[in-house]
């Protein structure tokens, strides 16, 4: 995201990162907290006091930065955390639903700081978020002391949150006028402002004439409540009161408190003139004050019996459902008491002791650490230019070669930690995951339990970032389509609840991150009858082997139709999955049982920085081969060698016929040799196609530092790169999946060599 | 032309010496005449030593050479310049200019000197021909009885033929 408008400074920038550090943090522990909670009944102390500074955490700086709308909504959720705190509610999905909803609004308004600067500009979904927080802590009070707060409050980041209400003093009041407020914020507040005072007047006339009917209560009730935050955040004081008034007034009618009778109606539909006379006059650039001010709110104070403290923004007994969450209550809670059984079965303490493994950090700038791999990258290449110069061919020098050997020791180690500083764990992806299961086995009415193992296991830091999405992908295409709902698994006599376990581990030198589901697993007719159906099978697919058939849903244009669950708004699908794992040179495997599950697994190359390849000779010219690419390497029989009416060289190996690539051609050098038999073949492949490499030797393996090719030549196909050997030669990298496309056009445009 | 000139003296990168850089070319041989680019853009001249040759490239930078651990391309100049192709020798160099933060090497039949010219000693190029080699030339240098073709090596390297390079390469 491009910063447009107000650059923003360093503080902010830092303010933004950290926020975001500890917004993912929450999250998991939140989940964890109520899983904890329904499961012993209790709430867990250490978690509730660790989320709970956590948002203080938040709180504090954000107003120290003058982020008001990102301190309103901390807030009110330290508020209702502080309630489990004390051990004056249980915690149920229902508060963690709300409080992951906050979490979701703060990052919200954290890219809303990172774009322009400040949070202003969505006060009314914050606005929102914090009217759910403040009336799920009224619920939980149910109307003891008022400890609610109300919509605006003072940036004061000494606030020790214990619930304790401030009350609103015009001072408060002025402080927040201290918010810039720019023309498109006081556009916007207009323009909304509009709106809802246009709902309350509809809203009152429906009431007077027909006054028993209260449903247009509660959108009046709501629009002027909304009106009313805005009006606060935008410094609004009169305005603010008087809603205030009006809103009151309203109460009482809903509570059956007053009557709406002739007298009361009018009454307040002047009030609402009056904030639209005000609104007006805020368009025209005046300042909104409202006349005779005190006597309006005298007057609306008589209406409403029994005044309760002026910042009250809501009323202690709400009897209607109003918010979408209370739905819930109503559905017979699975989520919970499901939990109950599983959790009990697979997940132990260690879960919810899930250390904060407390290590000193700094935090460096990307590119400094880009600069100091780069570094070490040449300094290995200069130690070995130096130490296998061709200048010492022949020398017997043991000294030298003593501290040759000692020197090598020294890179290599340097270069081992300089690689080791770009890595961060996965637990960092994986544990996003967990809200994210949290959410889609919510929407799609299944029970899943997800496992995390090997969340210690490091990778690069660039590798995370690119396998993030890839991964919210494969884990949502598994609870959505991969596990069935509780119904059909109890048929199909599995347990209720799916499971699927996420698992990262180290094997040779790669990351294999692995997704691993107990659903329904890949049906191959299906997936067959699919691919042929977009054209992407030729004929009937009838010789294709299972991987080929399930690696058909990689390909663009397959994405089924069903997709349609966004939960992070980004639609992607599997071959965006696959062409961001190969853009990190990585490989995706799948396996499948019918009816027992799919195993997903991604293999991502430890670092971008080296390779192990394996070294060939054509001609003069040195190549390197990427190991993991090579099949195998053969001597050629000249008997299994298929020549085709275009000239195109096929090789019989064992029971496959490979194509034939003559390196020499492609790169036009001359070779040792011309004849196959004469030279050697090495078998490279990619997925599930391969192809034959001529070439005249196989020097050995070697570990590979990459180079890219300067930019100026940009990317060549079927290289990926180079690297420098030794004696300062440059190799080539070769691209197998490259090589391989070209030989397959090769033969299909008929071109001799 | 001068303008030109300006333009690139204010957006390439700072010399504490460019004012001493200004007005001196390097000169080196191609065929039967002399050409020079101007120093500043130079950053150092090596003998020619195995190149490395790159597939899918056109004729004219189709290879790499490993410089002290970087990796540049090279150019053939007389390629570039639609010249007959001549068989490297020992003084076959590689001038290695840098320029839009890319270095280059360009490879040359012999390198000569350093050579001050004055911008009242350059004519302008001629303008009737706009083929092939012409349009990189920047100016016709008079040093004493000689004229050296004074080249623009922005031009050399970032001319719309390079754009077959990114079409080619993909």
């Amino acid at each position: 995201m491009e910063a447009v408008g107000a650059p923003i400074d360093e503080n902010l920038r830092f303010f933004i990162a950290e926020c975001r550090e500890m917004i993912d943090d929450v999250e998991p522990r939140l989940i964890e907290l109520e899983q904890y909670s329904s499961e012993t009944g209790e709430v867990d102390e250490e978690t509730v006091n660790l989320i709970f500074r956590l948002f203080h955490s938040i709180k504090g700086s954000a107003g120290f930065l003058g982020l008001e709308t990102i301190v309103d909504v901390t807030h009110n959720a330290e508020t209702l955390l502080d309630l489990f705190r004390s051990g004056r509610s249980k915690l149920s999905a229902r508060h963690t639903d709300v409080l992951c909803r906050t979490c979701d609004m703060v990052l919200a308004l954290l890219d809303q700081v990172e774009t322009t600067g400040g949070d202003s500009g969505m006060e009314s979904q914050a606005g929102e978020v914090t009217r759910n927080l403040v009336e799920m802590i009224a619920r939980e009070e149910k109307g003891g002391e008022a400890s609610e707060r109300g919509a605006v409050r003072a940036a004061d980041p000494e606030e020790d949150g214990d619930g304790g209400g401030r009350p609103e003093t015009a001072e408060v009041i002025e402080e927040a006028l201290e918010l810039t407020l720019t023309p498109e914020m006081v556009q916007r507040f207009i323009e909304e402002s509009d709106e809802q005072l246009e709902r309350v007047e509809q809203a009152l006339l429906a009431l007077e004439k027909s006054p028993d009917k209260i449903e247009g209560l509660e959108e009046a009730f709501r629009s002027l409540h909304s009106f009313k935050g805005n009006c606060g955040f935008m410094g609004q004081a009169d305005l603010e009161r008087l809603s205030h008034g009006a809103e009151n007034v309203l109460g009482a009618i809903k509570d059956g408190r007053l009557e709406a009778g002739k007298k009361n109606i009018p009454t307040l539909l002047y009030m609402v003139d009056v904030l639209r006379g005000a609104i007006a006059e805020i368009s025209n650039q005046g300042p909104g004050q409202v006349e005779n001010l005190p006597m309006l709110c005298d007057m609306l104070n008589d209406m409403a019996p029994a005044p309760v403290q002026e910042p009250k923004a809501v009323r202690a007994e709400i009897k209607e459902p109003e918010a979408l969450w209370l739905l819930r209550e109503e559905e017979p809670e699975p989520s919970p008491a499901a939990e109950k059984e599983s959790v009990a079965k697979t997940k132990t303490a260690p879960m919810m002791k899930s250390r904060s493994v407390f290590r000193q950090d700094i935090r460096v700038d990307l590119t400094k650490l880009d600069q100091l791999i780069n570094l070490v990258g040449e300094l290995v290449i200069a130690e070995s230019m130096v130490t296998r110069n061709p200048d010492l061919a022949g020398l017997e020098m043991e000294n030298f070669d003593k501290a040759t050997n000692h020197l090598d020791k020294i890179v290599r180690d340097l270069q081992d930690v300089a690689l080791s500083v770009r890595m961060i764990p996965v637990a960092g992806i994986f544990r996003k995951m967990i809200r994210l299961v949290y959410d889609l086995s919510a929407r799609a009415s299944k029970k899943v339990n997800l496992t995390l193992l090997g969340e210690d296991t490091e990778i690069d830091k660039t590798v995370a970032e690119l396998i993030a999405d890839p991964l919210v992908h494969l884990v949502r295409n598994s609870v959505d389509h991969a596990i069935e709902t509780p119904d059909e698994r109890l048929a199909a006599g599995k347990p209720e609840t799916g499971q699927i376990t996420l698992e990262a581990r180290h094997e040779g030198g790669e990351v294999w991150i692995s997704i691993k589901d107990d659903g329904r697993g890949l049906n191959r007719e299906k997936i067959l009858a699919r691919g042929i159906e977009r054209g992407l099978v030729p004929g009937d697919g009838q010789g294709m082997s299972d991987a080929e058939v399930y690696d058909l849903i990689f390909q663009p244009g397959f994405s089924t139709a069903e997709q349609v669950t966004d939960v992070s708004g980004r639609g992607v699908g599997m071959d965006v999955v696959k062409k961001n794992v190969e853009k990190i040179k990585g490989h995706v495997d799948v396996t499948t049982q019918p009816g027992l599950g799919t195993v997903l697994l991604l293999r991502i190359p430890l670092t971008l920085a080296i390779m192990e390849g394996m070294l060939v000779r054509v001609g003069s010219n040195q190549y390197t081969i990427p190991l993991l690419s090579i099949r195998e390497s053969i001597r050629v029989d000249q008997r299994t060698v298929i020549r085709t009416m275009d000239g195109q060289e096929l090789i019989k190996v064992r029971e496959e016929i490979l194509p034939v690539m003559r390196l020499h051609d492609l790169h036009k050098i001359k070779p040792d040799f011309e004849q196959l038999h004469e030279g050697l073949l090495v078998i490279v492949e990619n997925r599930a196609d391969a192809v034959a490499l001529f070439v005249d030797e196989i020097l050995g393996e070697q570990q590979a530092v990459i180079k890219g090719l300067s930019n100026y030549i940009g990317s060549v196909k079927g290289v990926t790169g180079c690297t420098i050997l030794g004696d300062g030669q440059i190799s080539l990298i070769l691209d197998c999946g490259g090589l391989i496309k070209k030989a397959m056009a090769q033969g299909r445009s008929a071109t001799v060599h | 032309m001068s303008k030109d000139k300006e333009i690139l003296d204010d957006t390439l990168y700072d010399e504490d010496d460019e004012d001493t850089q200004r007005d001196k070319y390097l000169t080196f041989q191609l065929g039967d005449e002399q050409y020079g680019i101007e120093i500043r853009h130079v950053t150092e001249v090596v003998g020619l030593q195995k190149i490395t040759s790159v597939p899918d490239m056109p004729e004219f930078v189709k290879s790499v050479i490993n410089l002290r651990g970087q990796v540049i391309p090279v150019m053939d100049v007389r390629t570039r310049f639609r010249m007959p192709a001549r068989e490297y020798d020992d003084r076959t160099c590689v001038v290695v200019v840098n320029i839009q933060d890319t270095a280059i090497g360009l490879v040359v039949d012999e390198v000569e000197e350093v050579l001050d010219v004055p911008e009242n000693q350059i004519e302008p190029p001629p303008r009737i021909s706009q083929r092939a080699g012409s349009r990189f030339i920047q100016g016709l240098g008079k040093v004493g009885e000689t004229v050296k073709i004074l080249l623009d090596v922005n031009k050399l390297l970032f001319t719309e033929e390079l754009e077959i390079v990114g079409a080619a390469a993909e």
